[in-house]
């Protein structure tokens, strides 16, 4: 037996998934997480799957971890104790932070403040030496200045330091000999060099990222280091033991330790991945992924099978500029609270219930009507599922709730629930469709995929509000990012800033700046344990018209694993691209080279995806009431028991499709099928049967 | 309308602001938009009252009044596919000249229904200096070409005829068509989705939705006025001077009457018109007013023309507030903030809720080289920033815009590689906050090592006059400055407002003045002091003079027993 397991811990639960590599046979469980140490909740995790499957600690061959141990270091404000280097003179830079950019009313709020510094002025020392524009040297090292703030940064008992100097990028000489130097005074303590973290042009970003790099490495590393010997003490010996990452691949844990920014905003994009996946088993190539937790829902656009990327991230505030799924957040979820807004209007979330008291209907103390109650009160969701049923919950308290805000806005309990959801799913269309603008595609193009608890629930009515036809809800849409685990390659990203128009630019240069983006990658694929057969080696160049503000990557021509550039072939592959892209292209226009991009893909164990094991007996559970919009009333609604459909039925809607972890809603006109492996897939168009 | 359409709508409308604003800072060719974030878009109803915007706040005021020139003016010729561009300050209500605002109307099944516009700064449109705002001009023919309102745009396309003016009296003749192009095109695409919104729900639906929610704007500024008690207030500040008259100092003055649910604000008192561009027209003084009113009582209130019908402004012309034709007005971001901190020092005993000022002096500066990194010439823009004053809640933040606090401030990496300079100094400055029991942000230097020849533009204010603190709080030592060649025997001291020659070799500093500060200093907690010494904000002199902190100098330790003392 040999088993891959997915765990990716959320706010809330822990979630794992564990896939028979020979069978195909999948096995799902939640836990409960434990904030202060996230790796009890992981042992509690496999704990369960050995105890209540006939899988054993030393069967688990893969295990593939989503963690959120950095986040919640720096949302918790509980990072590392570090240092700032920076040139003599510079120090504004981290406290402006370039660019920053609030929104809403915090653009006039006098109240207003920026987001802390994660390492104080009091912590930052200046170097002497200056690094040119051109890469060559101004002023020369003040080695004098490094020794000094090395010892002083000791004798403050710091964990890590954070080295930043202008144009580091384009020679990181400084940088590389400041290293050395602290070393030799304060051995053993961790470095985090801008011109490793993030090579590329602009000195905040980088500075931000490298910061951010020193605030949480030593913080990972313990996490994992602590993970790893509970994992051992249990017999789980695997050396493919891999981390999530932001850009939605996994590292090996012994090399996930040195880019441990790369986690920061990993929870959401193993969804994604799974998404990826999806839309390669189902023939689907644009899907937009929507994620819809209690207290948020995230967006993301998969076209052409190809994810979104950024380099624009942030949390909490602080800028990540690393390579990245583009994810859209807002705070929907089915906790967000209604209430009446001081302008007399119906308002929905930001504000959550959250788990504690949580929506009215949990019985926990609630009284504010949340989204749940909602969709409790208009019969899409039942208490008696909540969790597979074994969570209780009270209709009665829901209605309550909606009643009494009700009240104040001169609505019944239905008509309120009714607006709640009409809000709600606004937000989340509006959201989507400012997703979909800014790359210049239409949303008639693509297939919606719905997850996370709420996703399903409000699947048919966002597709609807978006002229959607189809709608994929998968087989597990409560845990499709442990399921994301299970479905992706080893990914790394390496940047090189290099800029040129594409007039100027000497292609043996751009060859041999490769060549040393091509050095660093072989040595990671080499801990790795990859091979030529077994990874591959994507060349880009990030592109842009000048005077853009952002950038398109163009695949570079490769042979025997080294790069062959074609201007000219790259110019016209890049206006076709911003042109697919945006909808417009300007082939007048000389682009400009802005990055060097190289992309490993390293093949691992995926999980085959196969028939689902179907339960015997009738799909239909019962009948109960949902009101739908077309009906203009409650109306006698099957239900269906998910684990009881077989792949290749069709089913008419108005259906409620109930799980464990979720509930799917199919309006009357509608009819939903089950593909072959699981996936139940909702036609919107309204044809019929025959 | 009931309280669920209304909301839904707002979401609606505010998809097509945003949408017409990302398109029009994505697809506009000068980077002074995309890096200072000067530009916005809105929807105006079809009587030109603003209902929704998105991007810069201040610029929500002027559409009014362009708007209104633009119906009067044409009426009903206003045709569909038809677009108007509009620069003029005195007709067509712009806040200057290089803001240039694009009108589109929108039409469903014939009927004229809404205007999409939007507004974006742009690198030149001709005039005395590169940018167009030189501190030399003395009438508004000196800033530049004027469009009070005509038709950039028809169902046939660009207006040829138009099109050519505009390239033969700019310095930056592809940036500035290229803009106007983006901007019609945002406006366009703002038109359909409005279009598309009366289809799903018709026109009178919307129509509607537009006075309700200029109707909620208008009730909820009046609400949050009505829980204030009744009275009068008053707030002054001074300009140093308007670039001409270098020892008149420029009063502002507001006198605000509150009554029940409505304000009055009286700029009678202000200084009359100066020769200087520091004058500012009603729209620019209305936006620096209102914008202080509304971060005041409630940031949440959507900006829109039904703000206007809570708000009366007494504001006669020929005050430096109520500038007259032909006076010039280019520098008119300084004046308007002195107004947004007089109206909140009005505001401050009323509402209960004293601010302190942004650091005062805000402006910007421009190297023109002759020859840049690509052997081309060009022009190095820069905005400079302020930090905003300390409140009853927190020290105010560092390097923000005062009354749109975005952080405009390009890369020294990128203006290293275009431009044939060095930033030798970009750091905090000791000891320039206002001292608070919570003090301003800091001000900064910013110092550039010129390495080729270049022309220098200077345009701030307030280097004599800074800020002043609130409740007890101080105002910051030192205003604003601009020197060269600090800490040479070459060193000078710049005015303001100045365009000087300068030669390789060359140091030019700019350093802003920092945010005042809130309450009695020696109320702050100590070990908040002790944190600004540690982190080089305030000095162990300061830290005693101002605080009545007392901090051993070698250990770094507070003397509890001193400052106990000093505090008394």
């Amino acid at each position: 037996m040999s088993w891959l397991v997915g765990i990716d811990t959320g706010g809330t639960f822990t979630d794992l998934a564990a896939a028979d590599t020979a069978t195909g046979t999948i096995y799902t469980l939640k836990v409960p997480s434990v904030p202060e140490n996230p790796a009890l909740a992981v042992m509690a995790a496999l704990a369960q799957l050995v105890e209540e499957y006939p899988v054993d600690w030393s069967d688990i061959h893969f295990l593939a971890h989503g963690t959120t141990v950095a986040t919640n270091s720096i949302l918790e404000g509980k990072g590392a104790k570090s240092g700032l280097l920076l040139n003599h003179g510079l120090r504004a830079i981290y406290p402006m932070r370039a660019g920053n950019h609030p929104s809403g009313p915090d653009l006039i709020d006098p109240y207003y403040t920026k987001p802390p510094e994660l390492i104080r002025p009091a912590f930052t020392r200046e170097v002497r030496g200056r690094i040119g524009f051109d890469g060559g040297e101004v002023e020369p090292l003040n080695e004098d200045d490094v020794r000094k703030a090395a010892l002083e940064f000791k004798n403050e008992g710091m964990e890590s330091i954070a080295v930043c100097y202008l144009f580091s990028f384009a020679n990181p000489r400084h940088e590389e000999r400041t290293r050395e130097l602290i070393n030799e005074v304060f051995p053993n303590c961790r470095v985090s060099l801008s011109s490793e973290v993030l090579p590329v042009i602009r000195e905040y970003p980088r500075l931000s990222t490298t910061v951010l790099d020193a605030y949480v490495g030593p913080v990972v590393a313990r996490y994992f280091e602590d993970l790893s010997g509970r994992l051992e003490h249990e017999g789980v010996n695997t050396q493919r033991f891999y981390i999530m990452q932001s850009s939605g691949g996994l590292k090996r844990m012994a090399l996930a330790v040195r880019y441990p920014n790369e986690t920061l905003l990993s929870g959401p994009a193993a969804g994604v991945v799974f998404s990826q996946k999806l839309s390669e088993h189902s023939g689907c190539p644009n899907l937009l992924t929507f994620d819809m937790g209690g207290t948020s829902a995230d967006m993301s656009v998969v076209a052409g099978g190809v994810v979104d990327e950024t380099r624009e991230g942030s949390i909490a505030g602080q800028d990540l500029g690393t390579p990245m799924i583009q994810i859209r957040t807002i705070g929907s979820g089915g906790g967000s609270l209604a209430h009446m807004g001081k302008d007399g209007l119906l308002k929905v979330g930001p504000e959550s219930a959250g788990a504690v008291p949580g929506p009215a209907c949990y019985g926990r103390g609630g009284t504010e009507p949340t989204v749940t109650d909602a969709n409790v009160r208009l019969g899409y969701l039942s208490v008696d599922n909540f969790l597979g049923g074994r969570m209780a919950g009270n209709a009665g308290l829901a209605k309550v709730a909606l009643q009494k805000l009700g009240e104040d806005l001169g609505l019944d309990d239905v008509a309120l629930a009714r607006g709640i959801l009409k809000i709600v799913d606004t937000q989340m269309a509006v959201g989507l469709r400012m997703a979909l603008m800014e790359r210049g595609a239409d949303p008639r193009d693509f297939v919606l995929v719905a997850f996370g608890g709420s996703g399903p629930v409000h699947a048919v009515r966002l597709a609807r509000e978006l002229g959607i036809s189809r709608v994929l809800i998968p087989r597990f849409p409560g845990i499709a990012c442990s399921m994301g685990l299970l479905n992706t390659v080893v990914k790394y990203v390496y940047l090189q800033s290099f800029l040129a128009r594409f007039h100027e630019v000497d292609p043996r240069a751009i060859e041999r700046g490769f060549e040393d983006l091509r050095d660093k990658a072989l040595k990671d694929r080499e801990v790795e344990g990859l091979d030529d057969d077994s990874s591959e080696l994507l060349y880009q160049l990030d592109v842009r018209y000048p005077r853009q503000g952002y950038e398109l990557s163009v695949a570079v021509e490769h042979s025997k694993g080294r790069p062959v550039v074609s201007l000219d072939a790259l110019k016209e592959e890049f206006h076709r691209q911003h042109h697919s892209y945006y909808g417009i292209s300007a082939p007048d226009e000389e682009p400009e080279v802005v990055n060097l991009r190289l992309v490993l893909h390293g093949r691992i164990p995926q999980m085959t995806w196969s028939p689902p094991d179907v339960v015997e007996g009738a799909a239909l559970k019962s009948h109960r009431s949902a009101w739908f919009d077309s009906a203009g009333d409650f109306v006698s609604t099957p239900v269906y028991d998910r684990v009881r459909l077989a792949p290749g039925m069709r089913i008419d809607g108005p259906a409620i499709v109930e799980q464990t972890d979720s509930a799917t809603v199919v309006e009357p006109g509608m009819h939903f099928t089950i593909d072959p492996v699981g996936n139940l897939i909702i036609d919107l168009t309204g044809q019929q049967k025959g | 309308m009931d309280p669920i359409t209304l909301e839904v709508l707002g979401y609606r409308l505010g998809e097509v602001v945003h949408t017409m604003e990302h398109l029009l800072f994505h697809s506009g060719y000068s980077p002074i938009l995309r890096e200072s974030y000067d530009g916005s878009a809105t929807i105006l109803d079809r009587n030109g009252n603003v209902v929704v915007g998105s991007g810069a706040p201040y610029h929500l005021f002027p559409y009014y009044y362009t708007a209104q020139y633009i119906i009067e003016r044409f009426g009903g010729e206003i045709r569909p596919g038809d677009s108007y561009m509009a620069n003029d300050p005195y007709h067509s209500g712009n806040s200057h000249v290089p803001d240039v605002a694009i009108v589109t109307p929108v039409f469903y099944q014939d009927e004229l229904i809404a205007f999409c516009a939007c507004i974006a700064h742009k690198p030149d449109m001709g005039g005395m200096v590169p940018g167009s705002s030189g501190a030399g001009a003395r009438e508004i023919y000196h800033e530049g070409m004027l469009f009070p309102g005509v038709r950039i745009w028809t169902s046939e396309g660009i207006n040829r005829d138009v099109e050519s003016i505009l390239r033969q009296n700019s310095r930056t003749p592809d940036e500035v068509v290229g803009d106007v192009r983006a901007q019609v095109g945002c406006t366009q695409v703002g038109g359909q989705r409005l279009a598309g919104l009366c289809e799903e729900y018709s026109p009178a639906t919307i129509l509607q939705a537009f006075d309700e929610w200029i109707a909620i704007s208008e009730r909820r500024l009046g609400e949050e006025l009505s829980k204030i008690p009744d009275g009068i207030g008053v707030g002054t500040a001074y300009l140093d001077n308007d670039g001409v008259d270098l020892d008149q100092p420029v009063k502002i003055h507001v006198t605000l009457t509150k009554t029940g649910s409505r304000v009055r604000l009286d700029f009678s008192g202000s200084n009359p018109l100066v020769k200087g561009p520091v004058n500012i027209r009603p729209q620019s003084t209305e936006a620096g007013a209102t914008l202080a009113l509304i971060g005041l009582l409630d940031p949440q209130i959507p900006i829109n023309d039904g703000i206007r019908r809570a708000v009366e402004f007494v504001n006669p012309e020929g005050l430096v507030t109520h500038a007259r034709f032909p006076a010039p007005v280019n520098n008119y971001y300084p004046t308007m903030h002195l107004v947004n901190c007089c109206v909140q020092q009005a505001m401050a005993e009323l509402s209960g809720r004293a601010v302190a000022p942004a650091g005062l002096g805000i402006g910007g500066n421009t190297l023109g080289y002759t020859r840049t990194r690509s052997g081309q010439p060009g022009v190095q823009y820069e905005l400079q920033n302020t930090s905003l004053g300390g409140t009853a809640r927190n020290d105010g933040t560092f390097g923000a815009m005062a009354m749109n606090h975005v952080t405009p401030s390009t890369s020294l990496e990128i203006l290293e590689t275009e431009y044939p300079m060095r930033v030798t100094r970009f750091e905090p400055l000791m000891d320039s906050a206002g001292p608070g029991e919570y003090r301003g942000g800091l001000g900064y230097v910013r110092e550039y090592e010129l390495l080729g020849d270049a022309k220098l533009s200077i345009r701030m204010s307030q280097f004599r006059f800074g800020g002043w603190g609130v409740h007890g709080g101080k105002g910051p030592g030192r205003p604003a400055q601009a020197v060269l060649n600090e800490g040479s025997d070459a060193e000078e001291l710049l005015p303001p407002l100045q365009t000087r020659d300068l030669a390789a070799g060359t140091r030019f500093a700019v350093k802003t003045s920092g945010g005042g500060g809130y309450g009695d200093p020696l109320k702050r907690d100590p070990e908040s002091v002790l944190a600004d010494v540690l982190d080089g904000y305030v000095s162990l002199d300061r830290a005693a003079q101002d605080y009545g902190v007392i901090i051993d100098p070698e250990t770094l330790a507070i003397d509890a027993k001193g400052t106990a003392e000093a505090r008394r």
